[in-house]
C-alpha cells in the first residue's frame, strides 16, 4: 500500500460516480480541444491573408468598370492590379459545380504568388487565350488532366448564343490558401470578356485586387483608391485582405468571444461536478480520516491525499478529453479546413490544458483537503 | 517533570489530569485531577458508565486529545508539552489504536488495511508487505489477507483492526470497546487475542469496556465515574 495506491483505491468505492465525473472532465477538455482548434483555425485563416493585398469592390457588390484598372494602377504604392469576373457553371451534371474565374493575365500570378503552377504549364496558359489552370482539388474531384478540353455549361450567353464555354486545361495549380481558393477554374479575362454577348456585365469586373509595395502603406493606398473614385459612376470600397477576412469571419459573430464563453461555461459546469464529487467523497469518509489521524497521519498528509485524488480525477479526465478532442479534430479536419485553415489541436493547446487541469485540481481539492486537515479527531471518532 | 528512563518506572504516568469542555457558558469537567500509573506490560481495563470520561482518557493517552491541565508522560515523553506535529509523529510510532467499529477502509484488502500505518514508516514495499503478513498471521488471519472487510465477519474485522494496531510494534495498545460490536464468541476470541498479545508479546494494553467479562481478562480494572478513577466500583 502506497500513498498513490491509497488515493486510487478511493475511486473503487463509487465506480459509477467516478466514471461520470471523469467523463464530465473528459467532455469539458474534449470541447476545449475542439474550441482551441477552431481558434487555431481562425488564426490560421488570418495568417493566410496577405498584409500586402487590397480588395476593391463596391458596398452593394455591383460590377465595376474594367477601365478603373488603369486609374488604380497609377496610384502610388500600387505594384500590380488584377481583376476578375466569372460565373458558376457546371461540368456535365449541375452537381459538378465549376467556379469559373476570369482573371486578368499575367497580373493575377503576380498579385497571387501563392498559386503554384509549374513553369511550362504557366507558359502554356499565358500563350493560350482559351486556356485554363485548375486547382488541384477541383482537378482531382473531376478527374481532369492537363491537355483536356473542358466544356463548362451554365455560363452567361456568348456572342453565338451558347451558354457552354470551352477551355483547354493548360495547367494545374496548388495553393495553401483556404480551401475555396483550391477549387478555382482560372481563365483569361480578355478571352471571357470578348466572348460575352452584349450585356451590362460586359467590360465590368466583380472586384480588383491590388498588390501594395509596403504593408505599412496599405491603409493609405486603400483610402487613395476610394478617394479617386469618390464621385465616379460607381464608388469603390477598398479594404485589406486581412480586414476582409476578419469581416467575413465576423459574419458568424465574434467567433473568438463565442469560443471563450462556451469554454468558460463548460469548465464552470465541470468544476461544479468535480467539486461536488470531491466534497461528497470527503464528507463520506470523515470517520476514516479521523482514524488515519489517530494512526499518525498528519494534517498535511491527509490534505495531500485529498489533493492527489482530485489531481487523479482531473488528470485522467483531462488526458482522455484531450485524446478524444484530438481524435475528433482529425475527423473534422477535412470539413473544417475549408473554412478554418490550420484547424488542429496544437501542443500549445495541450500545454494550456495541462495548466488549466492543475488549476482545476487545486480548485476542487483545496477546500475538501482543508476540511480534512482541520478535522477534530477525537470529536469525529466519537460521532462515528 | 523529568523524563522517566529506568525500567521500573511506569510506562504511563498521569498527574493531576483535568479535562473540561465549554458548552455555551457552562464548563463541563470530564476528567477531574486524575492520577494514574500504568506499568510496562500491564493490561488495564477501564470500566464505567457512558459519559464517565473513559474514552476521553484513552484519547489523551493516545495523544489525539490534550488535557486542559496536568501532566501526561508516556515512556518518558511529556505529551502535555508536545506540539501537534510532534504528537502526531509520536502517535505513529508508539500507539496502536483498536476501535469499537474497527474503522477499516472498505476498498482495501485486509493486508492493505494492516499495512496502512506503515505508509508513514520509511520501509520498502516488500518490508511493508512482510510486516503486514506477519501481523495478520499473529491474529490468525493469514489466509484472509486478500479479503476485503465486507468479506469478513465482525470478529475477523476486529482482528484485522488489531493487526493494524500492532503492525508498527507500538509501545502501547489503546482499545476502545474492542468487543462492543461483537457477539459473545467473537468477543471472547478478541479478548483471548489481546490477552496473548499482553502475556506472550509483552504489550501494554489499556482497554475501555462496559463488559465485566472483558474486564475480567485484564490484569487489573479501574472504574471511572464522573471523571474520577477508582479501584473499586462502589467507591466511585
Amino acid at each position: 500500500m502506497t500513498r498513490l495506491g491509497l488515493a486510487l483505491s478511493t475511486f473503487r468505492r463509487h465506480k459509477g460516480r467516478t466514471l461520470f465525473t471523469v467523463l464530465s472532465v473528459a467532455t469539458a477538455f474534449a470541447i476545449f480541444a475542439i474550441l482551441t482548434a477552431i481558434e487555431q483555425g481562425l488564426d490560421g485563416r488570418m495568417s493566410l491573408a496577405s498584409a500586402q493585398r487590397l480588395d476593391t469592390s463596391t458596398a452593394m457588390n455591383v460590377a465595376l468598370p474594367v477601365s478603373y484598372a488603369a486609374t488604380i494602377r497609377s496610384i502610388p504604392g500600387v505594384v500590380s492590379v488584377t481583376y476578375l469576373s466569372g460565373f458558376g457553371g457546371y461540368f456535365r451534371d449541375p452537381n459538378n459545380v465549376v467556379p469559373v474565374l476570369a482573371f486578368s493575365l499575367p497580373s493575377v500570378l503576380k498579385v497571387y504568388p501563392e498559386f503554384a503552377i509549374p513553369d511550362d504549364q504557366k507558359e502554356a496558359f499565358l500563350k493560350d487565350r482559351q486556356g485554363a489552370v485548375v486547382g488541384d482539388v477541383l482537378a482531382q474531384k473531376m478527374g481532369w488532366r492537363v491537355g483536356q478540353t473542358i466544356p463548362v455549361e451554365g455560363g452567361p450567353p456568348q456572342k453565338n448564343g451558347s451558354t457552354t464555354w470551352t477551355f483547354h486545361i493548360d495547367g494545374i495549380y496548388h495553393t495553401d490558401l483556404p480551401a475555396g481558393y483550391q477549387k478555382f477554374f482560372m481563365v483569361n479575362y480578355e478571352y471571357f470578356n470578348e466572348g460575352l454577348a452584349p450585356s451590362p456585365t460586359k467590360d465590368t469586373v466583380q472586384n480588383f485586387n491590388e498588390l501594395v509595395d509596403d504593408p505599412k502603406d496599405i491603409d493609405r493606398v486603400a483610402r487613395a483608391i476610394d478617394t479617386r473614385f469618390m464621385n465616379a459612376s460607381t464608388e469603390t470600397r477598398t479594404e485589406s485582405e486581412q480586414q476582409e477576412t476578419m469581416s467575413s469571419l465576423r459574419q458568424f459573430g465574434d467567433v473568438g468571444a463565442v469560443v471563450t464563453y462556451i469554454g468558460l461555461a463548460v469548465f464552470a459546469s465541470m468544476l461544479l461536478i468535480t467539486g461536488n464529487t470531491m466534497a461528497n467523497s470527503v464528507r463520506e469518509r470523515m470517520g476514516e480520516f479521523a482514524m488515519m489521524r489517530a494512526l499518525g497521519f498528519g494534517r498535511l498528509q491527509l490534505a495531500l491525499i485529498v489533493l492527489r485524488e482530485s489531481a487523479i480525477l482531473i488528470g485522467v479526465g483531462t488526458a482522455l478529453g484531450l485524446l478524444a478532442g484530438w481524435g475528433l479534430s482529425l475527423l473534422m479536419e477535412s470539413v473544417m479546413t475549408a473554412v478554418l485553415r490550420g484547424f488542429a489541436v496544437t501542443w500549445m493547446s495541450v500545454e494550456f490544458a495541462v495548466a488549466l487541469a492543475i488549476l482545476f485540481a487545486l480548485a476542487t481539492g483545496l477546500l475538501p483537503g482543508r476540511r480534512v486537515a482541520e478535522l477534530p479527531v477525537a470529536a469525529t471518532l466519537r460521532r462515528m | 517533570m523529568p523524563p522517566i528512563e529506568n525500567d521500573t518506572a511506569p510506562l504511563v504516568r498521569l498527574r493531576g489530569v483535568t479535562k473540561f469542555f465549554k458548552r455555551g457558558l457552562e464548563r463541563v469537567e470530564v476528567l477531574k485531577h486524575l492520577d494514574l500509573d500504568v506499568p510496562r506490560g500491564d493490561f488495564l481495563a477501564l470500566m464505567g458508565p457512558s459519559g464517565s470520561g473513559k474514552t476521553t482518557l484513552l484519547n489523551i493517552l493516545g495523544g489525539i486529545d490534550k488535557p486542559s491541565s496536568g501532566d501526561v508522560v508516556i515512556d518518558g515523553k511529556p505529551l502535555h508539552r508536545m506540539g501537534e506535529g510532534a504528537l502526531t509523529r509520536w502517535r505513529a510510532r508508539h500507539v496502536g489504536f483498536v476501535f469499537q467499529l474497527y474503522h477499516l477502509l472498505p476498498v482495501l484488502t485486509a493486508e492493505e488495511n494492516v499495512a496502512l500505518p506503515l505508509i508513514l514508516a520509511h520501509l520498502s514495499a516488500a518490508e511493508r508487505k512482510r510486516r503486514a503478513r506477519a501481523a495478520l498471521a499473529l491474529v490468525g488471519l493469514a489466509d484472509r489477507a486478500r479479503h476485503k472487510p465486507g468479506e469478513l465477519s465482525g470478529g475477523q474485522e476486529q482482528r484485522v483492526g488489531i493487526a493494524r494496531a500492532i503492525v508498527t510494534d507500538p509501545t502501547i495498545l489503546l482499545c476502545d470497546e474492542p468487543t462492543g460490536d461483537l457477539d459473545r464468541k467473537a468477543g471472547d476470541e478478541i479478548l483471548h487475542l489481546l490477552h496473548l498479545l499482553n502475556s506472550e508479546h509483552g504489550k501494554t494494553i489499556v482497554m475501555v469496556t462496559h463488559d465485566p467479562r472483558a474486564a475480567a481478562r485484564a490484569q487489573r480494572t479501574l472504574f471511572m465515574d464522573k471523571g474520577v478513577l477508582s479501584e473499586e466500583p462502589e467507591a466511585v
